[in-house]
């Protein structure tokens, strides 16, 4: 996947040429997200939900033979798509990262994603229809969110799965790619759940962050609002059992999609979850017995 | 306005400084955010396993892509 990234960016560089300004800040823009300021180890970056590897995972499972420059061309789309939706997400959320003065590259970034797909599918091709609907789902999920006090576990995999609709839109294009339109309902299932463990897993780690901007709702700290002793502070009850309660619930998760893992992604998207479980179990582990010693304190906390 | 517990967890996370302070001298570290030091509060700041909450700090400065 790493020269799969590296020929993406190479080729994002090339397709903004003849746009230097926008050109150089949108790669000082990736820098910044990147965790060594090379915009190519951002994309490198092991993450709980695989957009750039699912669907090599996927058509590989499916049967087709190796078909490089479909998976390359996959590839540059996605990353185009994530730039996107990144861009709008940072800039919507007061991200430090962000920057509202390059909204326009939006507008560049839309074009390379959606672009990409015409190589392969027609304009009456049924793909389009997929496409379409699975886009518009990202949108819809940001509104309802939004207005959202508290949040059930099926609300929370209601708008995760709208969420991830962008991502479903290469897998998509994987199982028609290889006429297989019938595989699409349980590889679009499989996104959901590995959408709903992604989320999950972000709010778990961001639940402090979360919890000081009051706006922001999460599954977690609905649960943690439901599950508190009364009177309890919500942080007190997330460092003495909360925390851990979500990392059993995310495992429990994982333990669910091992069983369908082999079927639908192959032997590439077992070992990611073995490898995202066990990177969660060792951060939990990190953090469980600091967090204890701090509930310890709530009972003594004035007020 | 008294400091919620929330904010206690949150300035012992974010903020070293805060955090040494606390272990080192309680008292004088409640007093600096108006906290009243009761006896209870000091000798469980005083026995607490100040090494696991320095995991927590380095997790959260890791995540938040904070040099050491």
């Amino acid at each position: 996947m790493t020269a799969r990234i590296d020929a993406a960016l190479a080729r994002m560089d090339a397709r903004l040429e003849p746009l230097p300004e926008l050109r150089r800040r949108v790669f000082a823009w990736l820098g910044r997200l990147s965790p060594s300021a090379d915009p190519v180890d951002y994309f490198r970056q092991p993450r709980t939900l695989p957009i750039l590897d699912l669907p090599e995972w996927v058509g590989q499972r499916l049967g087709a033979g190796v078909d490089a420059a479909f998976y390359d061309d996959l590839t540059y789309s996605t990353i185009a798509g994530y730039c996107h939706i990144r861009l709008l997400d940072d800039v919507m959320d007061g991200e430090p990262a962000s920057d509202p003065t390059l909204l326009p590259a939006t507008g560049f970034f839309h074009a390379e994603f959606q672009q990409t797909y015409a190589t392969y599918f027609g304009s009456q091709h049924p793909f389009w229809e997929w496409f379409t609907s699975l886009w518009y789902g990202t949108v819809q999920a940001t509104i309802i969110d939004a207005g959202l006090q508290t949040i059930t576990l099926r609300q929370f995999q209601d708008i995760t799965a709208l969420k991830v609709s962008p991502a479903k839109i290469p897998i998509v294009a994987t199982c028609l790619r290889h006429r297989r339109p019938d595989a699409i309902p349980a590889r679009l299932d499989l996104c959901d759940r590995l959408g709903c463990l992604a989320q999950m897993t972000d709010d778990l780690f961001d639940w402090q962050d979360d919890l000081e901007h009051s706006g922001r709702t999460t599954y977690f700290l609905s649960e943690a609002q439901r599950l508190r002793n009364p009177g309890e502070p919500l942080a007190a009850w997330i460092l003495r059992e909360g925390f851990a309660w979500g990392v059993e619930t995310v495992q429990s998760w994982y333990d669910a999609l091992r069983d369908d893992a082999e079927a639908l992604g192959g032997e590439g998207l077992r070992r990611h979850l073995n490898e995202a479980a066990a990177a969660l179990t060792d951060r939990a582990a990190q953090l469980i017995p600091g967090y204890r010693a701090l509930a310890s304190l709530a009972g003594v906390w004035p007020g | 306005m008294a400091m919620k517990f929330e904010d206690l967890v949150s300035r012992v996370v974010k903020d070293p400084k805060f955090r040494d302070g606390l272990k080192a001298d309680p008292a004088k570290t409640l007093d600096s955010v108006g906290v009243k030091a009761t006896p209870e509060l000091v000798q469980s700041l005083q026995s607490l396993d100040w090494n696991s909450i320095h995991k927590v700090n380095d997790n959260y400065r890791a995540a938040s892509g904070i040099s050491t």
